[in-house]
């Protein structure tokens, strides 16, 4: 028996043992391989991400690998934890060594899709795009695709099990998307699952040592690339409310849900500017979404996927979208209609992640910026408890407060040693309340200031009642002396 | 009966011994005191842990025409039983602590028994710090024998450093290269036959260096006892800049022949609050200028000008030279104790409080449950105990609450079924109430809230609600069930200190 036969052989086994569908039924038998060589692409990505503390700074370039699948004869789209931080994105062909570098159309942590377009380059007008699977069926096998050593495509059966919610990033919510078994230790995320000739998903993970994955599945994809394409992106939809299960008998009793009623989660917060601010209130218990019942730990029943999270409802929307909502408030059932809001157009005062690259401010050797989780993730592992405590507390309480007017906490990160700034050099981590006397509420105030006095002379941190003061007339010269000891590029 | 060939040996080798090794001189001064030491248990606060023996050093002092010993306050904190032992006697004495400093780690004993004091003789205290260079030596009880030990060294250094005993007082250490183990603690440390100072920490992993308490920070702790009771070290209240940078020394306004440090912000229940302003700057303490970096002379040597103050007591008045609005101040204040809310020191010899409702142990945010649930600490539920921690003072927590009272455990009954998620939560109110130290707690869940105690948590919107009857009705079981006694240990009402 060689490998091949065995593998195959092995996996029917397996599907046998799990009482699942045997792989030797499955659609890749019938795919027709040619055509994939203009439509799967591996795609080789330089990254390098900022040194949140020194964000002039870039730490060592790291190379990742992975595919990108055509959706027209110009773009693509692979997953966002593929192209993050790229400084290089380049698409190769299977059966060449030819790699060239392409564009970034828009690349969404939130819903870990990227948009790439190859226009420009020899590859445009020949891509050969694949239809969308919009919903693949769970408990069935499609083809995993992947490219090998030599530029051959290899396939294999992958299996899908049940949807969940795959979080990237603990600071960013959790995005609906299917877990499935494969053989094939798959090379790269963003490979495609392919079933009865449509695009099923794109790979977001693969763990080799249990071959399980998870795959951001076709009605995602499809939604992101519509939505990608236009000048107007707004991001993933947003309800703009933050709750809790409400299994507690005692707290539902004392919320005055009435006995009958056993389902509904607890409103804890809802964000100012969004649809939930113009309904709902702290307290209220949310019983309805969309017409799915939410049962007390905040799962509904998907028609297509099972149980699942109720948000899983919220990230197969879209912006603008009208959700028919019921809720019990004091005892009285409530029912109204919430207007989904969008992530680009409410941020948050403190973002989980930088912008690339993140702004930032030096003057006198002052470093400012925006406080960020990326930020404060940067203290390693354990980040909430080495990073900065106030900073951190901040970036808990922050991250669910609207940003209506661009509000952020601008930090004084440190101080880069110099005359100018004697007494100051031990200050960091510091939030900036006031420049030059005018109060500020992101590093975007402090750059105006500057702008308009030409000079940042005195600085207010919040835990300080006196002011840092720089000598204006020696600050240009400390700049270019700063700049030049540091290696400083010129401050954006 | 004959003797036999082993006790003669034995008894020719001690008659040897006597005979060849003459009585040190410090051997009717220094001590060695035994200590079976018990530590609360800050997680299961209603018990403590196992008893442990342990032992240390002291000698004896001449105080006031009274006898006693002085010791390190860690080799005597939390002790269950203390017994002290003299050079060649196979007596032990029970010793009692009459006076504890734990900020500073001395520590006074008392033995009542008359014999203990025959034959003693008080070591006399210096007065003055040796010089570096200066050759001195430490004498007690290392761990490894049970007879005087005697370490020569030179003092290598003079200077503040973290006294681990309490990990936030600093004071002044004399840092000596003579060997300094467990067991040494609480000896003294001689030059020219008069104690300079009190071994008490050392430092891992490094060899040779040794830490005593220096002299002036004992007779701090004397003087300080000498009315009877121990007042700890005064706090200005102050944080500062120092005004090297003269862009900051334009903006105060200070002339150029003037120097000082800049008043940044000031600790509402320090010293100084009321006296002093932010943009203050301090140009001299009782009447020794204080230069641009912070430091001031004496006796011919830069140092903090906080080592004034090391000086001075609690209650003591101390005078400033301030610029202020162009003008020269003189201005006064009385000296007051340091505020224990939010300074998160050791803290021993005092049992840890706590409340029990339902089977939700409550117990006030300190360094030992701190240290208890590091492991938990990685989580958003619990970042704001850090933030309390580390930044509860400076960010002014302190100006309204005493303490943070910790919702620390779950002893699991059907009562408290889904609390699991608040555990570690740091309660703000209890039934519309705010809690501002673990004694509020009885006042507030007098008055439930439709029946339910309503119990909310700093930085986290959700909030719990039990049946305020039924939590009530529980404790007879939760208490049998896990053995706790009491459903409560509430501190004792805070001892007002008088300046």
């Amino acid at each position: 028996m060689n490998a091949s036969v065995f593998r195959r052989f092995a996996s029917a086994l397996l599907g046998i043992a799990l009482g699942l569908p045997s792989f030797a039924e499955t659609d890749h038998e019938r795919e027709e391989w040619p055509a994939l060589r203009w439509t799967v692409f591996p795609l080789r990505v330089t990254a390098q991400r900022t040194v949140p503390a020194q964000p002039w700074k870039k730490e060592s370039p790291e190379r990742r690998t992975g595919y990108a699948v055509a959706i027209s004869s110009n773009r693509l789209l692979t997953v966002e934890s593929l192209v993050r931080d790229h400084t290089l994105v380049e698409l190769g062909q299977s059966e060449t060594a030819r790699f060239v570098g392409i564009r970034v159309v828009r690349a969404d942590r939130e819903r870990n899709l990227a948009l790439l377009d190859v226009t420009g380059t020899p590859f445009e007008g020949q891509l050969h795009p694949l239809p969308m699977a919009d919903r693949p069926a769970l408990n069935r096998s499609g083809t995993l695709v992947h490219i090998v050593e030599g530029g051959a495509f290899q396939k294999g059966a992958a299996l899908l099990l049940r949807g969940l919610m795959e979080g990237t990033d603990e600071s960013i919510p959790p995005i609906p998307a299917l877990s499935f078994l494969s053989e094939l230790p798959v090379n790269g995320n963003g490979a495609p699952v392919l079933m009865e000739g449509a695009l099923a998903g794109l790979v977001a993970r693969y763990e080799t040592a249990s071959r399980l994955g998870v795959l951001i599945p076709g009605c995602s994809l499809r939604r992101f690339a519509e939505e990608a394409n236009s000048d107007t992106y707004r991001g993933a939809a947003l309800a703009g409310f933050s709750w809790a299960p409400l299994p507690d008998p005692a707290l539902r009793a004392f919320l005055r849900v009435p006995a009958a009623v056993t389902e509904g989660v607890l409103i804890l917060k809802t964000r100012a500017g969004s649809g939930a601010a113009t309904l709902l209130q702290p307290n209220d218990v949310l019983i309805e979404w969309d017409g799915h019942p939410i049962d007390h730990q905040g799962y509904y029943r998907d028609d297509w996927l099972g149980a699942l999270p109720f948000p899983a409802l919220i990230a197969f929307s879209s912006p603008g979208q009208d959700i028919p909502i019921v809720w019990i408030r004091n005892g009285e059932r409530h029912q109204g209609t919430l207007t989904l809001s969008a992530t680009a157009n409410l941020s948050t005062r403190v973002p989980a992640y930088d912008p690339t690259p993140p702004p930032w401010l030096i003057e006198g050797g002052l470093i400012f910026r925006d406080l960020s989780g990326d930020y404060l993730r940067a203290a390693g592992a354990n980040w909430l408890m080495r990073a900065n405590a106030r900073l951190v507390r901040l970036f808990l309480a922050g991250r669910d407060e609207s940003a209506l007017n661009g509000e952020r906490v601008p930090i004084l990160v440190s101080v880069l040693p110099d005359a100018i700034n004697v007494s100051y050099q031990e200050i960091s981590d510091a939030i900036v309340t006031h420049v030059n006397g005018t109060p500020v509420q992101s590093l975007m105030d402090i750059r105006a200031v500057r702008a308009r006095d030409g000079a940042i002379e005195r600085v207010r941190v919040s835990h300080l009642d006196v002011e840092l003061v720089l000598d204006r007339e020696a600050l240009a010269e400390a700049n270019a002396r700063i700049a030049d000891n540091y290696r400083i590029p010129v401050s954006p | 009966m004959p003797l036999s060939p082993t006790f003669l040996r034995t008894a020719i080798a001690i008659a040897f011994v006597k005979t060849a090794a003459p009585a040190l001189p410090w051997s009717a001064s220094v001590v060695k005191i035994h200590v079976t030491v018990q530590r609360p248990n800050p997680v299961l606060p209603w018990q403590d842990g196992p008893p442990n023996a342990a032992s240390g050093s002291g000698f004896v002092i001449q105080e006031g025409g009274k006898r006693r010993l002085l010791t390190n306050a860690h080799v005597v904190s939390d002790a269950r039983y203390l017994e002290v032992q003299r050079e060649g006697d196979a007596r032990r004495f029970p010793a009692r602590v009459a006076f504890v400093g734990h900020d500073c780690d001395l520590a006074v004993l008392e033995v009542t028994d008359p014999a203990f004091w025959d034959g003693t003789r008080p070591l006399r205290l210096g007065s003055t710090l040796p010089a570096l260079d200066e050759q001195v030596i430490a004498v007690g009880y290392p761990i490894g024998g049970n007879r005087l030990s005697i370490t020569r060294g030179i003092v290598s250094r003079i200077d503040y450093q973290v006294y681990s005993h309490s990990e936030v007082d600093s004071h002044l250490v004399l840092q000596i290269d003579a060997a300094i183990n467990p067991g040494n603690s609480g000896g003294p440390v001689l030059y020219r036959g008069r104690v300079v100072g009190v071994a008490f920490q050392g430092i891992r992993g490094a060899q040779n260096i040794g830490y005593a308490i220096p002299i002036p920070v004992i007779r701090h702790f004397l003087d300080d006892i000498a009315d009877d009771r121990y007042d700890g070290y005064p706090d200005l209240g102050v944080t500062h800049l120092t005004l090297r940078n003269p862009a900051l020394r334009r903006a105060a306004g200070l002339p150029p022949d003037r120097s000082g440090i800049l008043v940044a912000r000031l600790d509402p229940h320090g010293s100084a609050a009321g006296r002093l302003q932010p943009g203050d700057v301090l140009l001299s303490i009782d009447k020794v200028p204080i230069r641009d970096d912070g430091t001031i002379r004496i006796d011919g040597q830069p140092v903090e000008f906080i080592e004034l103050f090391e000086r001075k007591q609690v209650g003591d008045n101390v005078t400033f030279e301030v610029w202020r609005s162009n003008t020269v101040h003189r201005i006064a204040l009385t000296l007051v104790p340091t505020s224990p809310a939010f300074h998160f020191g050791s803290t021993y010899d005092t049992p840890p409080p706590y409340f029990v409702l339902g089977g939700l142990v409550f117990s006030p945010l300190s360094r030992e449950l701190l240290i208890a649930l590091q492991r938990q600490l990685n989580t958003p539920q619990a970042q704001h105990l850090l933030y309390a921690w580390l930044f509860g003072r400076a960010d002014g927590l302190h100006e309204t609450d005493q303490e943070r009272v910790v919702l620390i455990g779950r002893l699991p009954h059907p009562i408290n079924a889904y609390a699991d998620p608040f555990v570690m939560g740091a309660v703000a109110s209890v039934n519309d109430r705010p809690i501002r130290s673990l004694a509020d707690l009885p006042t507030a869940l007098a008055s439930p809230i439709n029946g339910f105690h309503v119990i909310r948590f700093h930085d986290r919107p959700d909030f719990l609600a039990l049946p305020a009857k039924e939590a009530d009705d529980a404790w007879p079981e939760i208490s049998d069930r896990y053995r706790v006694l009491a459903s409560q240990r509430l501190p004792s009402p805070p001892q007002t200190a008088s300046p």
